[in-house]
């Protein structure tokens, strides 16, 4: 071992109370870094996640317009031509058809606009997380004709339980108005308001009825395999549909299709920047006095040093493997115990039901967010740390390599 | 052979903005082999002329040349290669590396020198057995008396067997017995090795000890000669 790192080892010992409380402080700071680190990451995925899941997709094939509009003349008129190009989509894991449109419902006296969803039941439960949010009653199925599932924030507003009849009314694509009669199969919650509020959710053939669309559809909902790949799918997807001149059709993916979902993935992206330097802050004040007392507490030392010939960069070197030597000890503890932190946060979960409010806002349909650590955001924590204790002690570490050695020795 | 030329050696500080005059007009010649003694009472200017001469410290006017190389015209940086390689320095207390043991302290000057390891440890091993310390080099400074350490520290000065050594009142923190104990190692290892000392010093006994002695008050030389042994 070099003298130098032999000499910094041993002044890192020389106020055990002080570097250990140093360490400390920083190891805390880093187990804060992985941790947030791992907690945002975790809560964007799962928000994501959820709102994917639980009806959007992560790719939508419309007309073009649609999206905008909900015009129900902006249909998919060849709905079997698409679906031969998505099911060769590249990390495909399900996809649903969908017949969509506004239309009114009624029980007696009591009536409301709502979302009219007709959908393939086996496909839509793959596609998405709605037979799982059933709370009353059963899910559709494939001979569930005449038979509808609400949303509980609807059955609660027209007062309707499982076995009831409704009324839906709308406007049908042959300029008639569909109307039908229909049995509450079931009551689903997803936690997502525009869902759970307003949406009817019916057997595709019905919905081919009420909307005079025979063989049309609205909408084809994708999800794959992870978000990361929903880039290259949707590129297929157009590229695709170009060379088969369904160029009428638009392909949006979620960040189109929800762009306040996009902002708030962005927004707690910018609020774990802005946590990140306060604790980076904190811990470099929290470290920099510590480290700066211990440095003016040696300077008579350091000016012995220099009066028998060391080196300014010798000093300085001395003092930056100090404090890195110091920095290794809490990384070595802080990365162990963050690691540790974020495993069991990833494990069981953090249940926030304590702002439960907020994340139905957000469409979550449970209050627990799971950790996840990426390799990216634990070398990035670890890099942050070590830098910052070399930075904190780059200033102490000048004012000792300048100082001239016999104002050092006079130095009290 | 002359080793050092102090020629016409001024130094003024300023204190709180007045002009104190540490030296004025002071020249020297150092030979190899010289035991001398500077002395004088506190505020003569003894730590003013070691500083200069040990490159530690600038004369307001004056030369400094050392082997006939002029020190006041050096860099900081050749002047700390200049006192790495040609001075051995004594301070009055000691100033050991606490956190290294008798043993490292001794080897560190030759750690800066580049002296390889098994050198390093067989010339460090061999002084402190010179100056008594034999079964002492793992021991750290604060489990070593102050006679105990100041061995160490001449043990580290001479060493390298530098041009010559600097002791800026060795004895000043030491009772009688260990002062003159420290005093028959310095001479020792003045008439063995050939090393050359210069020490400042108030205590007669030191004086008394020097071949040759250099007497300043109020900065400047007021007697020279060689030391009283009657």
């Amino acid at each position: 071992m070099g003298v130098f790192l032999r000499l910094a080892w041993r002044n890192l010992w020389r106020h055990r109370r002080r570097t250990i409380i140093s360490a400390s402080a920083i190891a805390f700071g880093l187990i804060c870094i992985i941790f947030f680190h791992a907690f945002i990451t975790g809560f964007n995925e799962s928000y994501i996640e959820n709102a994917v899941r639980v009806y959007m997709g992560h790719i939508q094939i419309h007309h073009q317009g649609f999206q905008e509009s909900m015009n129900i003349d902006d249909y998919i008129a060849d709905p079997q031509a698409v679906l031969r190009i998505v099911s060769q989509t590249p990390h495909l894991q399900a996809y649903t058809t969908r017949i969509k449109g506004y239309g009114l419902t009624a029980i007696g006296d009591n009536s409301s606009g709502v979302l009219i969803l007709g959908v393939v039941p086996e496909e839509e439960a793959q596609a998405t997380f709605i037979e799982e949010c059933m709370v009353e009653g059963k899910y559709l199925s494939a001979d569930s004709i005449g038979t509808i599932i609400i949303g509980k924030g609807l059955a609660d507003n027209l007062q309707v339980k499982v076995g009831d009849s409704l009324i839906i009314i709308t406007n049908a694509l042959d300029r008639t108005t569909g109307r039908g009669r229909y049995t509450v199969r079931g009551i689903f919650r997803t936690n997502y308001s525009e869902l759970d509020g307003g949406a009817v959710f019916m057997n595709i053939a019905d919905a081919q009825g009420l909307f005079a669309y025979d063989d049309k559809v609205s909408e084809i909902a994708l999800l794959v395999d992870d978000s990361q790949n929903v880039p290259q799918a949707k590129r297929f997807l157009i590229e695709q549909l170009g060379q088969e001149r369904l160029t009428q059709l638009e392909v949006l993916d979620w960040t189109e299709i929800a762009p306040q979902m996009q902002q708030m993935v962005e927004f707690m992206e910018i609020f774990l920047e802005i946590l990140l330097v306060i604790i980076i802050l904190a811990t470099f004040f929290g470290i920099f006095n510590t480290m700066l007392m211990s440095i003016l507490g040696r300077m008579r030392e350091f000016g012995i040093m220099k009066a028998m010939g060391t080196r300014p960069s010798q000093i300085f070197r001395l003092i930056i493997y100090e404090s890195s030597l110091l920095g290794l000890i809490a990384l070595a503890v802080g990365a162990g115990l963050g690691y540790l932190v974020t495993v069991l946060a990833n494990i069981n979960g953090l249940d926030l039901a304590f702002f439960a409010e907020g994340f139905e806002a957000f469409g979550a349909i449970t209050t627990i967010v799971y950790a996840k650590l990426t390799l990216n955001g634990f070398i990035f924590a670890l890099v942050v740390v070590i830098t910052t204790t070399v930075l904190v002690a780059i200033y102490p570490a000048i004012k000792a390599a300048r100082i001239k050695p016999l104002e050092a020795i006079r130095y009290i | 052979m002359e080793i050092i030329n102090a020629v016409n050696l001024v130094k003024i500080y300023e204190d709180k903005g007045v002009p104190v005059m540490a030296l004025s007009d002071v020249s020297l010649t150092i030979n190899k082999g010289d035991f001398i003694s500077i002395a004088g009472p506190s505020g003569s200017g003894k730590t003013t002329l070691l500083n200069i001469i040990g490159g530690l410290d600038a004369p307001t006017k004056g030369r400094v040349y050392l082997e006939g190389e002029d020190l006041t015209r050096m860099s900081p940086s050749q002047l700390a290669r200049l006192r790495l390689n040609k001075y051995g320095f004594i301070f009055q207390s000691y100033n050991l590396i606490p956190v290294l043991t008798a043993l490292e302290n001794v080897e560190y000057v030759m750690h800066l020198q580049g002296v390889p390891s098994q050198e390093r440890h067989r010339r460090a091993t061999e002084i402190l057995d010179e100056v008594g310390l034999r079964g002492m080099y793992n021991r750290r400074p604060d489990h070593l008396s102050g006679g105990e350490q100041q061995r160490v520290a001449v043990a580290r000065a001479v060493v390298a067997i530098p041009m010559l050594v600097l002791a800026d009142e060795p004895t000043a923190n030491l009772d009688s017995a260990t002062g003159e104990r420290l005093m028959d190692l310095m001479a020792r290892l003045n008439q063995k090795r050939g090393i050359t000392f210069l020490f400042s010093t108030h205590d007669p006994m030191v004086m008394d000890r020097a071949r040759r002695l250099i007497r300043l008050k109020d900065g400047r030389i007021v007697g020279e000669g060689n030391a009283d042994r009657g």
